[in-house]
């Protein structure tokens, strides 16, 4: 029975699980605010403006209850209800526990510099901003630690729940896709609704 | 050296059947053709899971205590043990059928 960083859950689930995925994501919270980095998806990391510390906790408890009630609803239409609710939201939370990396190395490599850079030269947004080998070479850094977390996270999100729902093959691989699109679209509405109100009344309007 | 408990055929890998049960005390023998009970068609990693859980009282979380394992790794291993209880008994009953 294999157990590595990509598989921890024959050991641990369940409530233990929750505990450490939950404060993983409190402090990664704590870590994007100083950093800027926002999860503002289900598998999305942008570095962007400052805001209050709770924009930036709100952020990680929406990509985890997005991908929770999805993940959940998928299971359900899978195998009933013979999962257990505590063990998805367990696994799930665990699963983002890599994404703590993120905010961490941005406070060391900070992106922010190219990324405006970018947004002057290109979309003509912000001041003009001047840029070294350095600030070049610390951005291609922060791509690749920014893929493995992602690539990570993904692999851990697909092990926890083959392990809930314990369901193998094509029906579980389209169950797994089909939710994690969904999961990311929900959470997508959530982030705009909440903190962007108004902004669909504007655009239906 | 403990044997292991042959369940399939090394030849064709078909299911064994038991011939002859021989009394440990006096030696006799009974000669014949009889299944193997489903239980006894099981690995024994799983007759071992099987043990323990009644020892257990079916507890699936002492059982993931005892074994050092998480409560949805417990669970799927039942599962799958159920599973192939299925088959087997499946199987059974279509040779009962013939």
């Amino acid at each position: 029975m294999k157990t590595n960083i990509f598989n921890p859950y024959n050991r641990i689930a369940g409530t233990k699980a929750f505990i450490a995925g939950f404060t993983g994501i409190i402090l990664s919270g704590l870590l994007c605010f100083f950093s800027h980095t926002h999860f503002d998806g289900v598998i999305d990391v942008h570095f962007n403006d400052a805001g209050s510390i709770f924009l930036f906790l709100l952020e990680g408890l929406i990509a985890l209850g997005s991908i929770v009630l999805i993940f959940s609803l998928a299971a359900l239409i899978l195998v009933g209800t013979r999962f257990r609710f505590i063990d998805m939201l367990g696994t799930m939370s665990l699963a983002r526990l890599p994404m703590i990396i993120v905010p961490f190395f941005a406070l060391i490599l900070p992106p922010e510099k190219v990324t405006d850079y970018f947004l002057y030269t290109f979309l003509h947004q912000g001041a003009p901003v001047t840029i070294g080998n350095w600030d070049i070479a610390s951005f291609i850094i922060m791509i690749f630690i920014m893929l493995f977390v992602l690539a990570w996270t993904i692999t851990l999100m697909w092990s926890a729940f083959r392990i809930c729902t314990n369901t193998k093959g094509a029906k579980t691989v389209v169950a797994f896709i089909a939710g994690l699109m969904i999961a990311e679209a929900l959470s997508k509405v959530l982030f705009i609704t909440i903190l962007m109100p108004g902004y669909f009344s504007e655009i239906f309007k | 050296m403990s044997k292991s408990f042959p369940l399939n055929c090394p030849s064709c890998s078909a299911k064994l059947k038991v011939k002859s049960l021989t009394c440990s005390q006096c030696g006799t023998s009974v000669d014949g053709l009889f299944d193997l009970p489903p239980l006894a068609s099981l690995s024994a990693d799983d007759q071992m899971f099987i043990l323990h859980f009644v020892k257990f009282s079916g507890s699936n979380k002492d059982m993931a205590k005892h074994l050092n394992l998480s409560y949805p790794t417990v669970r799927n291993m039942l599962d799958d043990i159920i599973e192939r209880i299925s088959i087997i008994e499946n199987t059974y009953n279509k040779t009962k059928e013939k």
